[in-house]
């Protein structure tokens, strides 16, 4: 893998900031690369005219994409870069210590290097499928470039995010293409909210217009109440006799990049179950009108809506045991691939002058008693949230019920960071605390 | 290989039991806990959604008078 470090070098790269970037320029950056995520979702692609057919709803929510404008792919190619980096790295198919940070850069380096490749890989993928429908070889070059291209400016967009602005841009683009997806989609000129109240006026109220509005309001309740749930290791101060603190970790702990690397990974299938169909080797399923009818493409496209449950049960219960074993082995991978597991944390704790209570002060004593809650809130969470996950999408939502489950974490946890900025700029001091406790 | 499958299913059970401790531990929201993420991820919400409605819907509108014969848009 040191091989690569030579081309990796040559990947242009956002700058690291050389001093710590106030609140209000954060902010400002985060602000800018919203904006101009939202006009590229705006700008077509030059197409010829060609028809697109609306058979890829699948792959819209997760990757924060827009079917024929220049965010055609989303963020699609980054997330299946970062499935495989995790992939090869959980499963210890590439051996790599990732708490030595030139490790921890190489990864990285490998991972862009990978989103870039992914995005041709994608583009071609797409119009192989037949996103575009038939076209001439040079109509199709050309719009394999553009859409390449446009995946390619979101991943120095998500980097300045990383880098200058609050949170991930890659949770930023979930989030706003999801949030814009419920306006639009409820109080667009075409909304549901219009609709439903014009059939009230004309005296047939339609159930089918407000169902999807109440769904997302059903969701959103849910969620952000699993966000609220917690566990509490109780913490005694070790200088300060009698000081007692309690350390609280959140029970969606994994948080959400196992549900966004599953279900990406779920829309790569139908992604390439459609391209591999399209050149006569159905070995993941076959496709009527751009949806699969039968095989493990089917069985893991997503059911949307209540009435595809009833449909088809079968279909809905081996998608959500797909769902939620997908998001534990994600999950336990993640937990170590990102320093959230014991041992890290241990240290963490240790360094904030704190150790659990009842037991002698020392990193040790911490892990050991770490390693007894976070081994099963890793797994019993990363479960949680593929449940979750699947019942969102059975109770269906403008946006996909994994998208408003996704996009309230995410929006859950900017606020947690703006918050630790914003103390953070007044108190340094208080920050510290602050940083440590709700890591 | 029989007592390795024992063994396996013996860590198994343990590991079920604490999953079974880590969920009785856990701390459910107060009412005001509850309202207070509800409000703020609801404004963050409102927040996107609108920078997003402001930029689609007149972006829409003009490409609408542009090139009226193009594909409907979502």
């Amino acid at each position: 893998m040191r091989k690569l470090i030579p081309i990796l070098e040559k990947i242009p790269e956002v700058e690291l900031p050389v001093k710590e970037i106030p609140f209000k320029e954060k902010l400002k950056w985060t602000g800018i690369v919203l904006v101009l995520y939202f006009i590229m979702g705006c700008i077509d692609i030059y197409t010829a005219g060609a028809q697109i057919p609306a058979i890829f709803e699948f792959w819209q929510t997760i990757t924060a994409s827009k079917m024929g404008t220049l965010i055609t792919l989303g963020i699609g190619p980054i997330v299946t870069a970062g499935i495989i980096m995790q992939l090869l790295v959980g499963a210890r198919i590439i051996q790599m210590d990732l708490s030595i940070p030139e490790n921890r850069a190489l990864f990285q380096g490998c991972q862009k290097l990978l989103s870039i490749i992914m995005c041709f890989v994608e583009a071609v993928l797409f119009v192989g499928a037949g996103a575009f429908g038939a076209l001439t070889p040079l109509l199709a070059f050309l719009i394999v470039i553009q859409i390449a291209l446009g995946s390619i400016i979101l991943i120095y967009l998500d980097e300045i995010v990383s880098k200058y602005g609050i949170g991930s841009g890659i949770g930023l683009f979930i989030a706003a293409g999801v949030s814009q997806t419920i306006f639009v989609g409820a109080l667009g000129p075409e909304g549901y909210l219009w609709k439903f109240f014009s059939s009230l006026i004309q005296g047939m109220p339609n159930i089918e217009y407000i169902a999807p509005i109440i769904g997302t309001i059903i969701v959103f309740l849910m969620v952000v109440y699993a966000e609220c749930l917690r566990v509490e290791i109780p913490l005694a101060h070790g200088r300060i006799k009698g000081a007692v603190g309690k350390y609280p970790i959140k029970f969606v702990y994994v948080s959400n990049i196992p549900v966004i690397l599953s279900a990406a990974l779920f829309a790569n299938i139908q992604l390439w179950g459609l391209a591999l169909y399209k050149l006569g080797i159905p070995i993941l399923g076959h496709y009527e009108g751009g949806r699969a009818v039968d095989g493990i493409a089917y069985y893991l496209s997503t059911p949307y809506g209540l009435s595809s449950v009833i449909s088809d049960p079968l279909h809905a219960i081996i998608y959500m045991i797909a769902m939620i074993i997908c998001c534990i082995i994600f999950g336990i991978f993640w937990v170590e691939t990102t320093g959230l597991d014991p041992k890290t944390m241990a240290k963490r704790i240790g360094s904030l002058n704190m150790a659990i209570k009842g037991f002698r002060k020392s990193e040790k004593a911490i892990e050991q008693r770490l390693k007894r809650y976070i081994p099963p809130l890793t797994v019993m969470s990363s479960a949680f949230v593929g449940f979750l996950a699947s019942i969102a999408d059975f109770i269906g939502a403008l946006g996909g019920g994994t998208g408003v489950l996704l996009t309230v974490s995410i929006v859950y946890r900017m606020y947690e960071q703006l918050l630790r900025d914003k103390v953070s700029e007044l108190h340094p001091a208080i920050a510290k605390l602050l940083n440590n406790k709700l890591k | 290989m029989n007592i390795d499958f024992n063994q396996k299913i013996e860590q198994l059970k343990e590991f079920i039991e604490e999953c079974r401790r880590v969920w009785l531990v856990l701390k459910k929201p107060t009412k005001d806990e509850y309202l207070a993420v509800a409000k703020v991820t609801a404004l963050g919400i409102s927040l996107l959604g609108i920078v997003g409605y402001i930029i689609h819907v007149p972006a829409t509108y003009i490409k609408g008078i542009l090139k009226p014969p193009a594909t409907p848009r979502v």
